[in-house]
């Protein structure tokens, strides 16, 4: 067998092995989509990918039992809003943490990280009450609020310092000689560097708070 | 006599300016951090001072009637209820197993995917899709592959002449059940995480280990295990808190189910404020909740530097 | 640059956008369970009857999941954001009444002559009063029955139960001789469900009390556990054998949808009829079967409850004696039985549902007559979550049923 060979053939035995691997965490989706299709004896009854009947009415009737286009939006531009005060105030933070000095740092980052310790119901009912005084309980500002400034900000913040640590000195040293303020530094010098890492705190936030439901469920009390 | 005129002038001179580089420097990163520390004073310290002030308090959240108790909620959780022991020890199990099969297969996936071949690509989108799936949905789903007669799983099986268990309805299975359902749902996270590490590894120290002849399992153990290990220290200590937090996978699965086998310490706090409105024992729940995941994560990380050092 | 400062004025107009708008002084809010097209429709049909009378205010009805209403409607009361209005249900009523949360009606509706309130019979009212208090108008006081599938006994070549109840041999024993010889379970058709497929999770009592009762047990009486009692454990064992030893029913962590076609029997109340509306089997309507003890019907009741937390409790009040007044309560029968002993003797009870034969809403009219409420208790969420960790022991295939009773007794005696 000449050495391509070799390779070719392990790479078949790898993508065989990784595709069994893979059964159970496609496998769910592939069902939802046959479900989809499925008449609703069809979906609890049997198990196959295949449906016996397309039933392409599921979809129109999605629209119809629910407003699903408002609540589809509502989710969308609550993960804009999420995703966007999340990058301004984290990358705010993130680079005051790693480039300025300041009593109180390490003691600020260790409150900081303690936060990703605290568990959603610990802080829900005080939350729940501020919200309530505040008069905002049946508006989306809980489910902007408390991301952005729970766990996943927090470690939205880290991901940033982390980016802003490894950016050279010196090209914000030479920001600071052509005169720029702090704030211009970070805006005209650091951020632009550190597109990765706005794109990966981007795509995260964007991601979970999409998918997180039960924040909603308690906070909007519906 | 020194007139005062010439005291303050001299004063004047020697006097430092009032805005020292430092200070100017605090004050600057101050305000950039105002949105974030004020932020986490109202939304999270304020609140955890709020539970824990609760936890001293018996209140019933349908009444609103409030009476100061003490520590008595917390000698009842510790002392005289018998639940609570059993959910601790849940959690635990849930953890211990959770953990430990994350990271491995986390690694294991990693390391298979981590080059660029043919494929990769592919499968790096299908292990990460369950991350960014919603939780109801992924639990719906797996309650229904699940089923005892007519799940798929059970099928599947079947053909191979395996004789699965109702997977869900029994104690020990649903344990295990939860948790590699929940295990193929965040691995994705944590395979993304390890491919960065291991992508940043550089080339030479394995192709200058390759030229000494040392074999793949060398190489891992010696070169790109050391230089995973604070991504591997940040991956446990997230997932390890992650775990002891878990509340959504189990409510929607099992319901704290069968016979509270799956009853952790996220979903009891959730059945003392939410069903049983006894808001000041689940706040002392939460607290000690926080006390056992504080006292976790210091472990690990006491433990890695150690081990490092 | 102008990029950002146009992404920043988005943001923050979007913020603008946020706060919800405020309510109008006179919006009622009704918080139900049902998010069933057709139960809506007909609630805003007697709500537009009552808004042509109460010209500019507006009813709305929110829809709380079932599963999570006591909880969402606590935390709505909780939150300062209270409903005008809701429904609660029978096994709720002691927590809230004594609770302090729900307004006292009674003045308003027995003030109201044309309400004329003593047409509502006093068993019916029972959970619902505290002295001369009255905390909820009962709008559902819905009996227990037995659903067929006529299309599975018929091919079966089985008598159906109201055959059988004719005779007087529709007992629990007859039901379990037929769901063994109709079930199919490697056909997916099994011989009975548990009630809304929940008989073994969230609806345990109700999937229990029928056949508690009809064995002559009971859930608890005046603070003792009766489950324990031998007519109590002999019917349980009865259900368990049918379950592990016939095969007949629906197990543990299966789907078996009566309303799907899945099974031949469930019990259930008629307001569920909306789900047959596509069935495409020919179903029946018959009497709980009897038992050692005789024939034992149960009632659950959802009543409607104004909130003392609400700001137009007096045009809440208004709403409440609207919808259940005689008219109302008449359109309503159609779903849920009236507590109204004048509409639930008349005619249009027995006639005028469109869909049950009037044969068959005689034996709902009877099963109210004679039948007694589901159990309740004050510290009703506390028993029951201790109840059903300590229940699904009986769920498996070699549990010792009196052992697994004894251990609910104890788990719940404190709380009761």
């Amino acid at each position: 067998m000449t050495r391509r060979t070799h390779r070719l053939v392990t790479r078949i035995c790898w993508l065989i092995t990784l595709s069994v691997v893979a059964i159970p965490f496609a496998f769910p989706f592939l069902w939802m989509i046959a479900g989809s299709f499925k008449n609703a004896a069809e979906v609890l009854g049997s198990t196959s990918l295949i449906p016996t009947t397309i039933r392409w009415t599921n979809y129109v009737e999605v629209f119809e039992y629910q407003p699903f286009a408002r609540q589809y939006f509502n989710s969308l531009y609550i993960a804009v809003l999420v995703s966007v005060f999340t990058l301004i105030i984290s990358s705010l933070a993130g680079y005051a943490l790693a480039r300025m000095r300041f009593a109180g740092a390490g003691l600020l980052m260790l409150f900081l990280i303690s936060a990703l310790m605290v568990p959603e119901e610990v802080t829900i009912i005080p939350n729940f009450f501020l919200f309530g005084w505040l008069d905002l309980m049946d508006t989306h500002w809980p489910l902007v609020l408390l991301p952005v400034f729970g766990s996943h900000g927090v470690m939205a913040t880290f991901l940033m310092r982390q980016y802003f640590l490894a950016i050279p000195k010196e090209l914000e040293e030479a920001g600071k000689m052509d005169g720029l303020s702090r704030l211009g530094i970070w805006w005209k010098i650091a951020l632009p560097m550190s597109r990765p890492a706005l794109a990966a705190v981007t795509i995260i936030t964007f991601l979970f708070s999409c998918v997180n439901r039960r924040v909603k469920r308690d906070q909007i009390a519906v | 006599m020194i007139s005062p005129d010439t005291k303050s002038a001299t004063a004047r001179k020697t006097r430092a300016p009032l805005l020292t580089l430092r200070r100017r420097e605090a004050m600057e990163a101050w305000l950039f951090l105002s949105p974030t520390v004020i932020g986490f004073v109202v939304f999270f310290l304020g609140p955890l001072i709020a539970v824990f002030g609760y936890s001293l308090t018996e209140w019933n959240l349908l009444t609103q009637r409030a009476t100061w108790v003490g520590l008595e909620n917390y000698t009842d959780a510790l002392g005289n209820n018998p639940d609570f022991w059993p959910v601790l020890s849940n959690s635990l199990i849930f953890a211990v197993g959770l953990v430990p099969m994350n990271m491995a297969l986390a690694l294991c996936l990693a390391l298979s995917l981590s080059r660029p071949a043919f494929g990769n690509v592919f499968f790096r989108v299908v292990f990460f899709a369950p991350v960014v799936t919603s939780a109801v949905a992924w639990a719906i789903v797996w309650k229904f592959l699940l089923q005892g007669e007519a799940g798929a799983v059970n099928q599947m099986l079947a053909t191979v002449g395996i004789d699965g268990p109702n997977w869900l309805r029994e104690p020990d299975w649903a344990m295990f059940a939860v948790i590699f359902t929940r295990v193929i749902k965040m691995v994705g996270l944590n395979m993304i995480l390890y491919i960065a590490a291991l992508q940043s590894v550089p080339r030479d120290y394995e192709a200058a280990a390759v030229l000494e002849g040392a074999s793949r399992w060398q190489i891992f153990k010696w070169i790109i295990w050391p230089l995973l290990a604070p991504t591997t220290l940040v991956i446990m200590v997230v997932t390890t808190i992650g775990s002891l937090k878990i509340f959504d996978h189990i409510f929607l699965m099992t319901g704290g189910g069968p016979e509270n086998g799956t009853l952790v310490l996220a979903f009891y706090v959730y059945q003392q404020a939410f069903e049983f409105f006894d808001v000041g024992y689940a706040s002392a729940l939460a607290v000690i909740m926080f006390v056992v995941i504080l006292a976790l994560t210091l472990l690990q990380v006491a433990l890695r530097n150690r081990n490092a050092s | 640059m102008k990029h950002t400062v146009n992404l920043a004025a988005l943001t923050l107009s979007a913020a603008f956008i946020l706060p919800g708008v405020a309510a109008n002084a006179q919006d009622l809010r009704v918080t139900v369970w049902t998010g069933s097209d057709a139960h809506l429709a007909m609630l805003n049909g007697i709500a537009d009857g009552f808004v042509a009378e109460n010209p500019g205010t507006t009813v709305t009805f929110e829809t709380i999941p079932f599963s999570e209403y006591t909880r969402g409607l606590t935390l709505q009361l909780a939150g300062g954001n209270p409903p005008d209005v809701g429904w609660l249900l029978e096994s709720d009523a002691p927590t809230f009444v004594s609770a302090g949360v729900l307004a006292d009606i009674g003045p308003a509706l027995r003030g109201d002559a044309s309400y004329d309130y003593a047409d509502f019979a006093e068993p019916a009212m029972g959970l619902w009063v505290d002295g001369e208090a009255v905390y909820g108008v009962p709008f559902s006081t819905s009996p227990f029955m037995l659903y067929y599938n006529a299309t599975a006994f018929a091919e079966a070549g089985l008598p159906t139960p109201n055959e059988l109840a004719t005779d007087g041999n529709w007992t629990w024993d007859s039901l379990r001789s037929s769901a063994a010889t109709l079930s199919d379970g490697t056909n997916g058709f099994w011989g009975f469900e548990g009630k809304d497929g929940q008989g073994y999770d969230s609806r345990i009592l109700h999937a229990m009390m029928p056949l508690i009762r009809a064995y002559g047990g009971d859930a608890w009486t005046d603070g003792q556990c009766g489950f324990t009692s031998a007519e109590s454990v002999a019917a349980m064992e009865m259900y368990h054998a049918m379950i592990f030893e016939d095969g007949s029913v629906v197990p543990p962590g299966e789907i078996g949808d009566f309303f799907a076609g899945d099974a031949a029997m469930t019990i259930n109340q008629i307001s569920r009829v909306t789900r047959l509306a596509e069935a495409d089997f020919d179903w029946g309507i018959a009497p709980l079967p009897a038992g050692p003890a005789g024939q034992a019907d149960v009632i659950g009741q959802a009543a409607l409850v104004v909130f003392e937390q609400g700001e137009n409790r007096d045009l809440a009040t208004a709403l409440i004696a609207h919808m259940t007044s005689s008219v109302g309560v008449e359109t309503m029968a159609e779903f849920f039985p009236p507590a109204r002993s004048s509409v639930l003797a008349s005619d249009v009870f027995t006639q005028g549902n469109p869909v049950i034969a009037p044969e068959q809403m005689m034996l709902v009219r009877a099963a109210i007559e004679n039948g007694i409420v589901l159990p309740a208790h004050q510290n009703y969420p506390q028993i029951f979550a201790a109840m059903r960790p300590r229940v699904d022991a009986l769920w498996q295939a070699d549990a010792d049923v009196s052992a697994v009773m004894a251990s609910v007794c104890d788990a719940i005696a404190g709380d009761l």
